[in-house]
């Protein structure tokens, strides 16, 4: 009995630390690898390469790590096969990649409604203390997640959806609106020094869509 | 090798008294209504978990078969899943139900979180896999309903030995949620050639600010050892199982092995952790995940250690009481 016990323990902590083994994984594509911030990661990591004496060149490094990356993906979904069904059954199938790269870009979800004259007022930004509309919702924990996604220009199939959703609500809270507007207005994080002085920079808006509200009522 | 396996079998042969897994059971109980209640509140159950015919924002189409029995994600069989996460947190909370309580909630909390996995983060996985240990747990042999009920002292504190080895996989999850999220931290912000800025941009980001944070540009060195500190404690987990093994092994000479067990290198790990995640819960608003990462926390010490501080606490009470008298 002692040993069947000790076998199931074993395979346990097998299947969590294989699952758990660090791997790029929903890391793999050219477009995340073309980001300005992997990038820069990528320098930082040669550079440093390069400091300790080794011949590292940008480009090398990063074939060298798109190939090791891909190859252990294949390594490791083949090692997780056999886990699968147990660490799915049982919720306990995540890879711990918490905060692993930091948004230097984000971009802020803002909502304005207009009344077709191209005059618009903003009725909601995120984390702004004035415009404040749906707040609760949107503070929400759930929330925050999904609109995380879009803060680094993701996601866009399901940010129009949700501009959607909110446009649905827009034309019963604002009955005097005609139009919503969404975008995402991103910012380059400022150092602190640039920060203290100057506060944040202006930004830049990105997917910017429009809504007739008179399609909700 | 076989002789290691002897020994592996008859560690976790094993037993112990329940206490640290029962209050495991019982801050997994408020992690999930940590993560439940603030959403109804919120009145974001809807927006987030149903289908779109049904106030989502979006089409759902998970592959739980918890879902796929109820249905699909519609309002009714989101209503009853909610429902079933409350009522079996409640009951993890008086410890009624044994081992079929957490099974329930580790199979309801998985379902919801399968709804709509890009409105989730790593800390609901936490708490399913927490749940599930709980299934392999007897954690309801002390401070329970049913230790009360059905227990062979029929007394709500029972000291009845149990199985040590889920204990054991809980400290061993907790270590593994830290390496691999610290190894994983690759970005150059958290190395020295990046500045070791990750934390003050994590904290002026968005997503998960509590309030205005670009006061933390007053402190930014602090942020920087902050950044340096979290990332090398993280990378450092394995840490605690040295100090269990050094702790298990008391008797055996070395300078390291006595350091460690004079200064509870396991304790002193557990405080950074802690303080930590306190900083974070006060700047960023990311829902229950310190809570529920809290939670594995409870089982790095043994009952006779929360016997000792309990009793430490009673007299101590007492003897404020005595005065006063």
């Amino acid at each position: 009995m002692k040993h069947l016990r000790a076998l199931l323990v074993l395979l346990h902590v097998l299947a969590v630390s294989v699952m758990a083994f660090p791997a790029p994984v929903g890391a793999m594509s050219k477009k995340d690898w073309a980001t300005p911030e992997l990038q820069e990661t990528f320098q930082g990591y040669a550079g440093a390469l390069r400091a300790v004496g080794l011949p590292v060149s940008d480009e090398g490094l990063q074939a060298w790590l798109w190939e090791a990356g891909n190859d252990l993906l294949t390594v490791r979904k083949a090692a997780l096969a056999p886990f699968r069904p147990y660490l799915e059954l049982t919720g306990s199938e995540q890879g711990w990649r918490m905060f692993g790269t930091v948004n230097r870009r984000p971009a802020w979800l803002v909502v304005e409604v207009g009344d077709g004259q191209d005059q618009w007022r903003r009725v909601y930004e995120m984390r702004s203390d004035e415009h404040t509309w749906l707040r609760e919702q949107m503070d929400q924990e759930r929330v925050r997640g999904l609109v995380n996604g879009y803060s680094w220009l993701n996601r866009r199939k399901s940010y129009d959806q949700l501009s959607v959703w909110l446009a649905r609500r827009a034309s019963v809270d604002f009955p005097e609106a005609s139009h919503l507007r969404i975008a995402m207005e991103r910012r380059r994080l400022p150092a602190p020094d640039e920060l203290r002085t100057q506060g944040m920079p202006a930004p830049t808006r990105h997917w910017e869509t429009r809504y007739s509200l008179d399609k909700y009522r | 090798m076989i002789a290691l396996w002897h020994r592996l079998a008859d560690r976790l042969a094993h037993r112990e008294p329940a206490t640290p897994l029962a209050l495991f059971r019982i801050a997994l109980g408020l992690s999930i209504l940590y993560t439940l209640l603030p959403m109804i509140a919120a009145d974001v159950v809807a927006m987030v978990w149903m289908d779109r015919p049904y106030g989502g924002y979006r089409e759902l189409s998970p592959d739980h078969w918890l879902v796929a029995a109820l249905g699909g994600p519609t309002d009714a069989a989101v209503t009853i899943l909610v429902g079933l996460g409350v009522v079996s947190a409640l009951l993890l909370l008086v410890g009624l139900g044994s081992r079929v309580t957490p099974l329930v909630a580790n199979q309801v909390m998985t379902a919801l979180f399968a709804l709509n996995p890009e409105s989730g983060g790593g800390h609901d996985r936490l708490l399913t896999a927490g749940l599930w240990l709980l299934v392999l747990a007897p954690a309801t042999a002390t401070l329970s309903l049913d230790a009360r009920l059905f227990g062979p002292d029929k007394r709500f504190v029972s000291s009845q030995p149990v199985a040590a080895w889920p204990r054991y996989l809980v400290i061993f999850q907790l270590v593994v949620v830290y390496f691999t999220t610290g190894v994983q931290k690759l970005g150059q912000d958290w190395m020295p050639w990046g500045g070791w800025s990750a934390l003050y941009y994590a904290l002026l980001a968005p997503s998960w600010q509590r309030y205005d944070t670009t006061w933390v540009a007053t402190i930014y060195p602090l942020t920087q050892l902050a950044t340096a500190i979290t990332w090398l404690w993280e990378v450092g987990a394995p840490l605690w199982l040295l100090a269990f093994w050094y702790r298990a092994t008391r008797d055996r000479p070395g300078r390291l092995r006595a350091l460690s067990n004079r200064v509870d290198l396991r304790a002193v790990m557990a405080a950074i952790g802690l303080f930590f995640h306190a900083c974070l819960w006060l700047t960023m608003n990311l829902g229950p995940f310190s809570l529920v990462t809290g939670s594995f926390y409870l089982c790095l010490w043994h009952h006779d250690e929360y016997a000792a501080a309990w009793r430490r606490l009673r007299d101590k009470l007492f003897r404020t009481d005595s005065v006063r008298i």
